[in-house]
């Protein structure tokens, strides 16, 4: 008997284990699979799986950096639909201030600053006065549109073209040239110090306090308000940062809307990733992987428009399996969208 | 003790009061959003009159101005009401834009196929096609959500992008519904499945009267109904609901599937009765309405009667937009760019939906039991 419930206990932290790791072994499952194929066909295999891990990477940025963006603020227990709207206004002000100033790291830390701006008015509209979060959200993402293609088109598309691009690193393999852009780069730092700051650190600890249980933090002596406020702002940098990557790394210019639903995208690899900044960075590295697929497929055997459309859904299907079936219930924050009252 | 008369007065005063406090602040969150949106054109250096007067002759200015506008705004009002029937039931659907398009091309794929029938056998089976198509493509979240859990913010915003790819594989080059010749379009349908317009050459069709219809019906399933209550029920506190013996799973998948269903019906109006689709499937149609529709729905407060009025207002915009774009003139010869309607909607969704920030401008207390809540997190389905 004894013996019989150790064993469906051990089954049972096998299939947690599973849940929890899977992305990773899904993802750690495409390299080789990856290599196996492209020397079955008589491709290079090394290039190929290169350019499969560079292209990822590449593709997961804006997603990981916005799916970080969403922790930070919903583990302080503000919900932020905004993130699309950070990410746009991030994009043109990043691109309108580099054309302004000729210098780009200028443009780049405008694009942080109106993230963090935009992420103000955010907390201060669903924290100070308690509107409803979703309402918050969606008047700011509408409100970004509108501006942006406002600004645009009244400054006669100045922001079209930046006189240059955010840096990159090249290397070569097999004589042929990959490269890593800065804000790729920055995305997996951040999420390992997002990581750490969550998990190991004091601050950390209070965030996660408070959108657990802001009165009980509150009575340990945690202010819930300025808590909130800080992590919101860090949200709206971080979105705003995601921004760059379209418009400075990318493009070197800003068309409107050109984040396309991306915001959206990193909360739903936010969720899949249990609100958890290691698990969310796998989750948009599995979106990441399957543009990629719809990309490097269409350049291995030409635009074959069913297979377009199968390899374009890919992310989408998979993300409502995993959502659904995988993980689950996920569990948010407790108390992640209730404005907090002191009484 | 009161005469029944006076009691009567007293009883009328009442409603009046009530119907003028409800008006009140939304009156006054437009009026402060267009306020706010002159002080952005005067900045960017323009006349607000001028705009404003463009905007106004744009939307409601003569018939054909009106015409025009309440054109835009019929599919807005089914998707809409997607929305709100469905935050009814707890329900965040994100996903008007999937359900119009599935239905659009449903009732599309019907309304070819119908050839031969009767118009009244055939315009009813075509809707009925894109109202099934609609709410099996809404039955989904709702489904997932009662069966596993998945947070329907999530799955409505996947099946919008999948519900694109589909559609416009359809349409698209080798598409097995493309009109030949022509990308990104169905045939045209049969002629007995088409349903007139109001106006000879105008866009307004008749969907607007079976909109305005579906609003009132929307009204009597919430608040007349059995099924109305239960939705209420689940939506206010879905652990009561369940302790008090309601099928929380099958109002969340029938919640979800009406929803589709209004949204499919908008779809299938569209290509049966606007002359702007020229009765065929187009891969523009049903773009943006996802979020549109959410901001309608919130600009009603929920309310599905308070739709009809809210997507006059956005149809309005929406219509008038060119023309004020087109007669706003600086002294440089630059125009006023018609993206300052977005802006002025987000400022109306502000002021409207979230009142606490004007009451807060103008110092008007807080009367009980008027705020709209509508986020409770995500992933609690109970």
């Amino acid at each position: 008997m004894a013996q019989t419930a150790l064993k469906i206990g051990n089954n049972l932290k096998v299939s947690r284990w599973l849940r929890k790791y899977t992305i990773w072994m899904v993802l750690a499952a495409v390299v080789p699979a990856v290599f196996i194929w492209r020397s079955a066909v008589g491709q290079q295999p090394v290039i190929d799986t290169f350019s499969v891990i560079i292209f990822t990477l590449a593709f997961s940025t804006p997603i990981t950096l916005g799916a970080l963006s969403g922790t930070f603020s919903e583990r302080s227990g503000v919900v932020n639909i905004a993130i699309e709207g950070m990410m746009l206004s991030g994009a043109y002000f990043g691109a309108l201030f580099t054309k302004i100033t000729g210098e780009i790291w200028i443009g780049f830390l405008a694009a942080i600053v109106v993230g963090g701006l935009l992420a103000l008015f955010h907390g201060a509209l669903s924290i100070y006065f308690r509107v409803d979060q979703i309402i918050s959200g969606t008047v700011i993402n509408i409100f970004a549109f509108g501006l942006t293609s406002f600004l645009h088109s009244l400054t006669k598309k100045t922001a079209d073209a930046t006189p240059s691009k955010l840096p990159s690193i090249s290397f070569k393999v097999e004589n042929t040239s990959f490269t890593l852009g800065f804000v790729t780069i920055l995305g997996i730092v951040a999420i390992f110090v997002g990581h750490y700051v969550l998990f190991k650190t004091r601050w950390g600890l209070r965030t996660r306090a408070v959108g657990e249980n802001p009165k009980a933090a509150d009575t340990a002596g945690i202010n819930v308000f300025k808590v909130r406020y800080i992590n919101v702002v860090i949200s709206g940098m971080l979105a705003g940062t995601a921004g760059t990557y379209f418009s400075l790394q990318v493009l070197g210019g800003f068309t409107e809307g050109m984040t396309v639903g991306t915001g959206f995208i990193a909360l739903a690899a936010m969720i899949f990733g249990n609100w958890n900044p290691l698990n969310a960075w796998g989750a948009a590295l599995i979106f990441g992987l399957c543009i990629t697929a719809d990309s490097l497929l269409q350049s291995w055997y030409g635009n074959i428009t069913w297979l377009h459309t199968i390899t374009q859904a890919i992310p989408y299907v998979v993300t409502i399996v995993v959502v659904a079936g995988v993980i689950g219930r996920s569990r948010p924050p407790a108390a992640v969208g209730t404005p907090y009252t002191k009484q | 003790m009161a005469s029944p008369a006076v009691t009567l007065e007293t009883e009328k005063r009442n409603i009046l009061a009530k119907i003028f406090r409800q008006l009140f602040i939304p009156l006054l969150g437009i009026i402060t959003a267009l306020i706010v949106g002159a002080i952005i054109i005067f900045i960017s250096g323009f006349s607000p009159l001028q705009a404003y007067g463009g905007l106004w002759k744009g939307s409601f200015g003569d018939l054909e101005a009106i015409n025009g506008t309440l054109a835009t705004a019929t599919p807005y009002m089914f998707t809409a009401l997607a929305v709100v029937f469905a935050f009814r039931a707890g329900l965040f659907n994100i996903g008007a834009e999937g359900q119009i398009k599935i239905g659009a091309i449903s009732a599309a794929w019907v309304g070819i196929n119908v050839g031969g029938l009767p118009s009244f056998l055939a315009i009813p089976l075509t809707l009925a096609g894109g109202c099934l198509g609609g709410a099996l493509w809404g039955a989904i979240p709702g489904a997932l959500k009662a069966w596993s859990g998945a947070h329907e913010v999530i799955t409505t915003i996947m099946l919008n992008y999948i519900a694109t790819f589909i559609t416009s594989w359809l349409v698209g080059a080798d598409g097995p519904m493309k009109a030949p010749a022509r990308m990104s379009q169905s045939d045209q349908i049969g002629e007995n499945a088409r349903i007139g317009t109001i106006v000879q050459g105008q866009p307004l069709h008749w969907g607007l009267v079976i909109g305005v219809t579906m609003a009132l019906t929307v009204w009597f399933i919430l608040y007349k109904t059995p099924l109305g209550l239960e939705i209420r029920t689940v939506g206010a506190n879905p652990s009561a609901a369940r302790y008090a013996g309601i099928n929380l799973k099958f109002i969340l998948l029938a919640t979800m599937a009406i929803a589709g269903m209004l949204a499919g019906m908008a779809g299938s109006l569209e290509v049966m009765g606007s002359p702007g689709f020229r009765y065929r499937y187009n891969a523009a149609l049903g773009s943006g309405y996802g979020f549109d529709s959410i901001a309608i729905a919130l600009l009603a407060k929920n309310n599905p009667l308070a739709v009809i009025a809210a997507v006059i207002l956005f149809g309005a915009l929406k219509q008038g937009a060119s023309q004020m774009q087109f007669d706003t003139v600086a002294a440089d010869g630059r125009q006023l760019p018609g993206d300052l309607i977005l802006m002025i909607q987000a400022l109306v969704i502000l002021f409207v939906a979230a009142d606490q920030v004007l009451r807060w401008l103008y110092r008007i207390k807080a009367q009980g039991g008027e705020g709209v809540v509508l986020t409770r997190g995500w992933g609690k389905a109970e």
